[in-house]
């Protein structure tokens, strides 16, 4: 376990890396610009300065073909955080680490020349952004074409429009492949069909690698186009993780009656009842509806039942029954539970992820890839192996497999997705089974990376997790946020396999979409 | 994409001052385009465009020298107008560049907060503008000479020499300067002041025997004491009286061009992380 972990582990190298990052601004509490007052307060001793604190201990990592968004209130550090990226800010304590080449899309009109014509400002620009002449003769046409700005080109600048200027901004700065794209809030401009056509241009980008920063006051434009968002507050980052569930977050922000319900609000094509939809299956999900779908009834019964009762001594033998930790009322009887006809999938933390799941499954239009190896239905306490983890995750932060991405075999599509995104090829190399089941541990690191939280010094909460071990860092944080309490008596039982029914209850307290357990069973 | 075409860790520095150059070498494109941005926009909305580089300055001297002819009716004074003119060519490559530096690093902020580059390519670039234009006045001045029939010398070739170090000097000066307009915006019309009265201070127009003939010691010190006295005797010797200043002034004028050189550029480096966070 340890050595071939070691492998699929090893985190990949984050594009951008900020670490405790704080910027601070001395402000002197009166404004002093001039050098007469400067002179006549400083021999009377009378500067004093305020710090302002734009941001406060900021830790973010961004991978490869990201597109991470910023939401917050104005003031809340936003720009700031893009400056420290974007190398214009020194950070007053931290480090920033940018690996790759950076293009700020620039606001309107900065670093453009107003009497250049537009040609002209075409290789101004690139030179801003670090590019040659030569290479920037090679990608004129393509700019111009994509800013469709071909008649007006030799015309200066100030004979635009303030859409035709956006539109070259943008033309040039994604035309120049930088690895890291910086977006503030200029998409704004242009008519919708440019908009789209941007959309779409950074959406390729992002596939093809780059890694996109975006700011935004628009929150739907956040959760509808990243991956991941961040939510800033008095520079200080108040949430992190997947938009969608970020984004409802910011939303409630401020209703404070229910702050952390994870139910409401989050977006759902409405009510989904699982037996209905499994008595019309979706055209594309047929070849495993049925047994797919008879599944969530009767599973997801299962599972609640489970929860509150002392858990049988499953295959994962070291497991004790999680949810029972934080009380004690292991040994009470298992309260009745009823299974209901049809399941809401809103009500089990259980059928959300299977009805997630389906939904994954038929919109990509590759049902087969699910239970090949195992039972064909998901039991509560069969393992879960690497293959449905990915699935799992990948529903989970709505990150589906393009359609050109399945060269391979179909079933690795999720696989190849997480991968993709730099997110441990589990198997690794020397791990060709995708069927294996997944451990503990390994879905811990799995958890940790998909949301990019860094590993932390562990706190040996744990005793069967040496500190020294490559997982004990992500282990760690699953702790410190509450998410596993481990196998009670200070075990985690890192090797032993996670079953279907603690993978659902990590996912949901990981991603927040389904309400507590008891609520559900009570 | 593999391999990243830029590293940057902002924890990982390098001594300043030798990056700064390591980075404006870097962006030499940039500079280059700005360069020519500059040359081309000056006079971009005027009918006769880049023409008035060249005329501006034939009639500035059209003008000194018919009112200076007369004041300086006693000193008989030999082809003025080449005497005033390679004088003032210099004096407007000085003032120039540090006033639009000056501007450009204050007032051109827009960019310094939203991209990164190297910070001193503003100074920079400022004075290869000015650079630019004061060797297209070249032009005027040869032309000048050639009309009132004034000797083309050998010791021209030692011009290149002289520009050398005055644009040493101008560059020092120009990132003193504009570091401190960055925290002091007044800075920039105190100098506007200061630069009037430099100039009258400095035998730009007159002959500097006007200065050397008066009986206080003083005037002699304050002569012996302006770099620019020295950048100017230096450029106008090869093209006025046609040799090659003594090794006294050519020895003040470089020693004065290297120090302010390297103190404008460290100074520069050093407070220019702070940049972006003041203007």
């Amino acid at each position: 376990m340890t050595d071939r972990s070691e492998r699929g582990h090893a985190p990949a190298e984050a594009v951008i890396e900020l670490s405790g990052v704080s910027v601070c601004y001395r402000l002197p509490k009166e404004k002093i610009t001039s050098f007469k007052e400067f002179a006549i307060r400083t021999a009377q001793r009378r500067i004093s300065y305020e710090n302002f604190w734009a941001l406060k201990d900021v830790t973010l990592s961004l991978q490869r073909s990201e597109m991470v968004g910023i939401v917050g209130a104005n003031g809340a550090g936003k720009s700031t955080l893009l400056k420290t990226v974007a190398r214009v800010l020194r950070p007053t304590q931290g480090r920033v680490v940018v690996r790759g080449r950076v293009a700020p899309l620039l606001e309107l009109g900065a670093g453009f020349d107003y009497e250049l014509t537009g040609r002209e400002n075409i290789f101004l620009n690139g030179a801003l952004l670090g590019l040659s002449r030569a290479e920037m003769r090679k990608r004129f046409d393509g700019i111009v074409a994509f800013a469709e700005l071909s008649d007006f080109i030799d015309a200066p600048l100030r004979t635009y429009s303030t859409g035709m200027v956006a539109r070259l901004g943008f033309a040039i700065a994604t035309d120049c492949e930088p690895e890291v794209l910086i977006v503030d809030e200029v998409l704004a401009v242009g008519d919708e069909q440019f908009q789209q056509k941007c959309r779409d241009r950074m959406r390729s980008f992002r596939d093809a690698g780059a890694t996109i920063l975006l700011v935004s006051h628009n929150a739907n434009q956040v959760q509808a186009q990243c991956d991941r968002a961040v939510w800033l507050e008095h520079g200080r980052v108040k949430d992190i993780g997947p938009a969608p569930v970020v984004i409802r977050r910011y939303k409630g922000f401020g209703d404070e009656a229910a702050p952390d319900d994870g139910f409401e609000g989050y977006e759902m094509p409405g009510d989904i009842d699982i037996t209905e939809e499994a008595d019309s299956p979706p055209p594309g999900a047929l070849l495993l509806d049925e047994p797919f779908a008879a599944a969530p009834v009767e599973e997801t019964s299962v599972p609640i039942a489970e929860e509150a009762a002392p858990a049988e001594p499953g295959p994962g033998a070291s497991d004790e029954p999680f949810p029972a930790e934080p009380e004690p009322p292991v040994e009470e009887p298992p309260p009745p539970v009823r299974v209901p006809q049809t399941v809401n999938a809103r009500d089990t933390y259980f059928g959300i992820w299977l009805w997630k799941y389906l939904q994954t499954l038929s919109t990509c239009d590759v049902p087969v890839l699910v239970f090949p190896g195992d039972s064909p239905v998901p039991g509560a306490e069969s393992h879960l192996s690497h293959r449905q983890a990915a699935v799992l995750l990948c529903a989970a932060l709505g990150w589906l497999p393009k359609q050109k991405d399945r060269t391979g075999e179909r079933e690795d599509t999720f696989l190849n997705e997480l991968a993709r995104r730099g997110i441990g090829l589990i198997p690794g190399p020397d791990r060709t089974d995708p069927n294996e089941p997944l451990t503990r541990a390994e879905l811990a690191v799995l958890l940790c990376r998909v949301n990019a939280w860094s590993p932390v010094a562990p706190r040996g909460r744990f005793e069967d997790v040496p500190p020294d071990s490559p997982f004990a860092g992500y282990v760690e944080v699953l702790a410190e946020r509450e998410i596993t309490l481990g196998t009670g008596q200070n075990q985690f039982s890192p090797d032993a396999f996670i079953s279907w029914r603690h993978a659902a209850i990590w996912l949901e307290k990981t991603f927040g979409v389904a309400r507590a357990v008891s609520e559900v069973t009570s | 994409m593999n391999v990243p075409t830029a590293y940057y860790d902002s924890s990982r520095r390098s001594f300043r001052v030798f990056e700064e150059f390591v980075e404006l070498w870097r962006y030499r494109e940039l500079l280059g385009q700005m360069i020519v941005r500059n040359v081309k926009t000056r006079y971009k909305r005027s009918v006769m465009g880049v023409a008035w580089t060249l005329l501006n300055p034939l009639l500035v001297m059209a003008v000194l020298s018919l009112v200076f002819s007369q004041l300086f009716l006693t000193l008989n004074f030999e082809h003025y107008p080449v005497y005033l003119l390679s004088g003032l060519v210099l004096w407007n490559f000085f003032s120039q560049s540090v006033m639009s530096s000056m501007n450009e690093l204050v007032w051109g902020s827009n960019l310094i907060k939203r991209i990164y580059v190297p910070r001193t390519i503003f100074a920079v670039a400022a004075v290869g503008t000015a650079l630019v234009n004061l060797l297209l006045t070249l032009i005027p001045l040869a032309i000048v000479m050639l009309v009132l029939g004034h000797r083309f010398s050998t010791a021209l070739f030692f011009l290149p020499v002289a520009i050398v170090t005055a644009s040493l000097f101008v560059l020092g000066m120009s990132l003193l300067l504009s570091t401190l307009a960055v925290f002091f915006t007044d800075v920039i019309d105190m100098f506007h002041v200061v630069l009037t009265l430099w100039m009258y201070m400095t035998p730009v127009m007159y002959p500097k025997e006007l200065i050397l003939n008066r009986p206080e010691p003083i005037a002699k010190w304050l002569l012996d004491l302006n770099p620019m006295y020295h950048m100017i005797e230096v450029f106008r010797a090869p093209i006025y009286l046609g040799w090659v200043s003594g090794y006294k002034t050519l020895l003040a004028a470089i020693l004065c061009s290297v120090v302010v050189f390297v103190a404008g550029w460290v100074a520069f480096s050093l407070k220019s992380d702070q940049f972006a966070y003041r203007v």
